[in-house]
């Protein structure tokens, strides 16, 4: 969601400047970040409620983690409003089996993208069938409606598209991690938990990844598109 | 930003009440319950029969005994206890660990036979006198492993391959701490065939099992 919130930026940046660093003087992140956090926080103490037997705890921890899984689980699963749903309701569904297991005072959040994730890649074994590339619509829908200009319009749903198939190109690791950090805002400590590998793995898989976007939105910026 | 529609919170609610769970006191003491059973018959095998000194040093005996206990404890303590986070430890730490578990028992073997040099003679070289070692670390194995990979069913949405393989090799090295007082053979290839060998094959059982078991699945009654 972050991601394609900035998308826009680009047009006024150059392209090193946009990977870099849009993320960080967005005022936009700065808020969402503050609500994030307060949000992770109340949804850390209604799991270390629920995990401790208070049952008045769930509906608590549905509220303040529902809304952002399911946002995930949207982007997994193409936008497949019922599929996200039911992936949604399994993954809460998986906590309460495990509360027992939920480590006082840890956090909630990458568990419970850990638990969606690995639901979702079930699912998509079970069917037979890749899906993680219904980010290319994501991100013209959401670029078409930034645009202030038509030109403008036009060149950012051609960058929205160059990027997301870029992102499609890259490995399912480095996809996993750009996704995770810089879409769902997650610590790089809290995506290698997902992940299920070390900081320095997900930090060096989000690198290939900006470095890849990065060498596409060079090429957009020696072509027509920047000339004009 | 799109919200779940509210029949989703309404029917997990519903399906919350008939779908019981333990709570964190509760489980904590189901899991030391169930980890107290796995390692009565080790102890059992040993009260039943003795130690088996047959001429090895006591020092030695207490040394690998120390060692498997050690090892078979923190690769124990590694694959269940999550630490700071409920995901546990990384897939590239599980990994070593697995692998580290039989490794350092061979360096005791190894570090045992350059102090005790007397202990590496009269070594048999009929494979079939390592074949009851071998499959009894499987035997006295099998309650652990089944116990630890009971617990840890269906928990682990990361890496339950990883987790699996590290408690089949710790589970072999609980039954490893049982040979080191039952088994007088220290011969280091008579080690590395009957005591170390089975601990790599739970490993790889592990990993098998734990991929099935231990990963963290949806189930049909979701929806």
């Amino acid at each position: 969601m972050t991601v394609i919130a900035t998308l826009p930026q680009p047009f006024a940046l150059p392209p090193l400047a946009w990977i870099t660093n849009a993320w960080e003087t967005s005022c936009w992140h700065a808020t969402s970040v503050n609500l994030m956090d307060t949000r992770e926080a109340r949804a850390n103490a209604a799991m270390d409620r629920y995990a401790a037997g208070d049952a008045s705890a769930f509906p608590e921890l549905y509220d303040a983690l529902a809304p952002r899984l399911f946002q995930y689980l949207l982007k997994l699963t193409r936008g497949d409003r019922a599929r996200a749903e039911d992936l949604l309701q399994q993954t809460f569904l998986r906590m309460h089996d495990a509360r027992g297991r939920f480590v006082s005072g840890s956090a909630v959040v990458p568990w419970a993208y850990a638990i969606a994730r690995r639901l979702f890649v079930d699912a998509v074994r079970r069917d037979r069938k890749e899906d993680l590339s219904g980010l290319a619509d994501d991100l013209v829908a959401a670029t078409a409606s930034d645009g202030p200009t038509p030109e403008a319009d036009v060149e950012a749903r051609r960058m929205a598209v160059e990027l997301a198939a870029e992102l499609e190109r890259l490995p399912a690791n480095q996809r996993e991690a750009f996704l995770l950090v810089r879409d769902e805002g997650l610590s790089m400590a809290e995506a290698a938990l997902v992940l299920g590998t070390t900081v320095a793995g997900v930090k060096l898989r989000a690198s290939r990844a900006y470095k890849a976007l990065r060498a596409v939105l060079a090429l957009q910026g020696s072509g027509p598109g920047e000339e004009t | 930003m799109e919200k779940p529609s509210p029949e989703v919170r309404a029917r997990l609610m519903a399906q919350l009440a008939s779908r019981p769970s333990l709570p964190r006191p509760q489980a904590k003491r189901r899991r030391i319950l169930l980890l107290a059973l796995a390692a009565l018959p080790p102890i059992v095998a040993v009260l039943a029969y003795g130690i088996a000194w047959d001429g090895r040093p006591q020092s030695l005996v207490l040394v690998s005994f120390a060692a498997a206990i050690a090892v078979a404890g923190a690769g124990t303590w590694w694959a269940m206890i999550p630490g700071q986070s409920t995901l546990g430890r990384p897939r590239p730490w599980l990994r070593v660990a697995a692998l580290t578990i039989p490794a350092v028992l061979m360096v005791v073997a190894i570090a045992s036979a350059l102090v005790w040099p007397e202990t590496q003679v009269g070594l048999s070289l009929d494979p079939r006198s390592h074949i009851p070692c071998f499959a009894m670390t499987f035997l006295l194995a099998a309650a652990p492993f089944a116990a630890m990979m009971y617990l840890e069913r269906r928990s682990d949405p990361v890496a339950p391959a990883a987790t699996g393989a590290l408690l089949g090799a710790s589970a072999g090295s609980w039954a490893g701490v049982t040979m080191t007082l039952k088994c007088a053979d220290a011969h280091l290839l008579h080690v590395g065939l009957a005591h170390v060998l089975p601990l790599l094959g739970l490993a790889v059982l592990g990993a098998l099992v734990g991929s099935r078991v231990v990963a963290m699945r949806s189930d049909s009654k979701g929806r």
